[in-house]
């Protein structure tokens, strides 16, 4: 198997300054191939939206500080100075936000906000990159999109917004793409459509999309591998169609089961007990054990790490499939 | 849109006649009158009573009131009491006066007031942001007399670089055209009127500039760390926008729209507020003229002047509101 487009070892992340200052991220390990789709799911607040920024250092901010490594297309991103930064944002990773009404400029039409992309890159000028902005905004199924270009974000609809800012992510034609939650902003009828999207992209470019979701439909639907991620760490690591098969961790199941509308014993719908810790509160032992109906004395005396089993990885003392 | 102004200049006539209103039952209700001020001047008897009747006096408040709006529809707002001289034409010299020097205000708040604010929003938390924040509070709760008497006794007094009164020196020889020193400057190619004009208009320009500077230093301050913060800027930064670029082209230009109404609100503010500035440096604007006119009861004048100032602020607001407007894409062409 050929060299993975991204790979991340040991990424702990302390952001925030202050009493705000947070272990926000501990040894996440996970890679990402071209052309495969890596879904990370959790609970708002563990940690999933934090991994997807650090991999272009997008949330350093003044005071943080990363450790461990990631290495994109040979590059060692966590040295890189400031222009060399610059230069993987955008070009080498780039980034489709969550909510594209308020994560487009105002004040600047849809295909501006595109060419401006490829401007700051001079991969372009600005002639050629506004042209280019508009082939790319028909690449993603805009309609109209030489008329559409002219628009600002207002003037649209959500869909036609998460559409340029899809094309506005693909300006330079980066080789990995994240999406965090793409969809939620969204109309169900459009989620399907932007979904497909992101898929077809992925194959016709060759690309790696980490696809950051909340929604195990979505998962079960477009991914090819699964992180589970629990305050700040991955708990488990699967192939898309044995996750859904067998979830190892408690937590996997836990969700899963909450997902899947099922009713409980008493006839009331299946959740999860407790409510997610914050990352930063988090000490040496398991953070599901507070909530997990397996949780031993081991649990809460010790942090069970990420191990490999099978080809999958899972941290659990007591995982599901010890019966 | 064209609506929009037709809507907001209707009110324009309302807005006056409760100003024209107003100042008239003001003056009326001021201890003494502008023939009482000429008291031991009649010598003649009879006289008085000649000039009470000339004036209008003798009648009642009522129909002087009358007299007072008829003429005003008519767009003549009467002759000074005391010196016969047609208000018209005495609006037509100071109102130019009084606008040079906004605008000239206008300038250093705008300059002071925005620098200061980007300088504080790119640094927040910095030692430099909490100096410029202390200036600023200084600054804005400075009375505008006193700044001014200051920057007299500092400039004026001791340094000796600034004339302490009026607009131009006497010694220039000055036919005015539009009243606009520097419009007629350029239309009369006298370009040696330009220093002196900028010497004597610097003191009160920066007294009412700077004085109004540390409002918009605040606002342009929280403008820029609240955008800063915005989704729209985090895409830009992630697009690999450099970020001095991020800076003045995103966070500027969204930060901008903001600033906007509030130096037009305070441009429509100093029109009036210069008052105090043209007081205390003896400068012919309209707001002393008014004060004046005020002081010695001379009822049309002071009339006149207020009328004037309040259509300016009125008119001055509309097109701050419309450049607004203009200026911000969401207004400009509705969504749909």
């Amino acid at each position: 198997m050929s060299a993975p487009l991204l790979s991340v070892r040991g990424l702990t992340a302390e952001l925030g300054s202050g009493a705000q200052r947070v272990t926000a991220l501990r040894a996440v390990d996970f890679d990402v191939r071209r052309g495969e789709i890596t879904a990370i799911v959790g609970e708002s607040g563990s940690g999933k939206s934090t991994a997807a920024m650090a991999l272009a250092r997008l949330n350093e901010g003044p005071q943080g500080a990363f450790s461990g490594e990631v290495r994109f297309d040979g590059m060692d991103v966590l040295s890189l100075n400031s222009r060399a930064l610059r230069s993987l944002r955008g070009q080498g990773i780039a980034m489709v936000f969550q909510d594209a009404a308020a994560a487009l400029n105002p004040c600047e039409t849809i295909g501006d906000q595109i060419a401006e992309a490829m401007v700051v890159h001079k991969a372009r000028d600005w002639r050629a990159a506004r042209a280019h902005a508009i082939e790319l905004l028909g690449e993603v199924g805009m309609p109209e999109p030489a008329r559409r270009a002219g628009l600002y974000p207002h003037e649209m609809s959500g869909g036609q917004r998460q559409r340029a800012m899809i094309a506005l992510g693909l300006a330079c034609d980066p080789a990995l793409l994240i999406a965090d939650e793409p969809t939620t902003a969204l109309d169900v009828t459009v989620q399907g459509q932007i979904l497909a999207l992101l898929k077809s992209i992925v194959a016709r470019r060759d690309m790696g999309l980490i696809l950051i979701t909340h929604d195990l439909g979505v998962v079960a639907a477009l991914a090819d591998q699964v992180l589970v991620m629990y305050a700040g760490r991955i708990v488990e690591a699967a192939p898309v169609a044995e996750f859904f098969d067998a979830p190892h961790h408690p937590y996997s199941g836990d969700m899963i089961t909450a997902a899947s509308v099922a009713l409980d014993a008493g006839g009331r719908l299946a959740t999860i007990p407790g409510r997610p810790p914050h990352s930063g509160d988090v000490g040496e032992s398991c953070a599901y054990a507070p909530r997990c109906a397996r949780a031993s004395n081991q649990c809460r005396a010790a942090l069970p790490s990420l191990e490999p089993h099978g080809t999958r990885r899972r941290a659990c003392f007591h995982p599901l499939d010890d019966a | 849109m064209g609506g929009e102004v037709f809507r907001r200049l209707i009110f324009l006539p309302v807005t006056l006649f409760f100003v024209a209103t107003l100042v008239f039952l003001a003056l009326r209700a001021l201890p003494g009158s502008s023939i009482e001020l000429l008291g031991s001047q009649f010598t003649t008897a009879g006289l008085k009573e000649q000039l009470i009747a000339d004036l209008g006096l003798d009648k009642s408040i009522w129909e002087q009131y009358g007299i007072f709006l008829g003429e005003l529809v008519r767009f003549d707002l009467g002759r000074s009491f005391l010196t016969g001289k047609d208000v018209s034409s005495m609006v037509g010299e100071t109102l130019p006066v009084t606008i040079e020097l906004a605008v000239a205000s206008l300038v250093v708040m705008t300059i002071a007031g925005i620098g200061m604010g980007l300088l504080a929003g790119a640094f927040p938390g910095t030692l430099a942001d909490g100096l410029l924040r202390t200036v600023s509070v200084l600054l804005f709760s400075l009375p505008w007399f006193w700044f001014g008497i200051v920057l007299i006794i500092v400039f004026v007094l001791w340094l000796g670089w600034f004339p302490a009164f009026g607009r131009l020196p006497s010694s220039v020889d000055y036919e005015a055209v539009t009243n606009f020193v520097l419009i007629d400057a350029i239309i009369l190619g006298r370009f040696d009127l330009v220093v002196p004009w900028l010497k004597h208009v610097t003191l009160p320009a920066l007294t009412v500039g700077l004085t109004t500077s540390g409002v918009l230093m605040r606002l342009t301050r929280v403008g820029v760390i609240e955008t800063a913060k915005t989704d729209y800027i985090r895409t830009a930064r992630m697009k690999g926008v450099p970020g001095p670029r991020v800076f003045f082209r995103h966070i500027l230009r969204n930060v901008a729209l903001g600033i906007l109404t509030v130096i037009g609100v305070q441009f429509g503010a100093m029109l009036g507020g210069s008052v105090i500035a043209e007081v205390v440096f003896g400068y012919p604007g309209i707001g002393r003229m008014t004060v004046d006119a005020v002081l010695n009861r001379d009822y049309a004048v002071a009339q006149g002047g207020a009328i004037v100032i309040a259509a300016f602020y009125v008119l001055i607001n509309l097109a701050t509101d419309l450049s607004y407007r203009w200026a911000d894409p969401r207004l400009r062409r509705g969504g749909r």
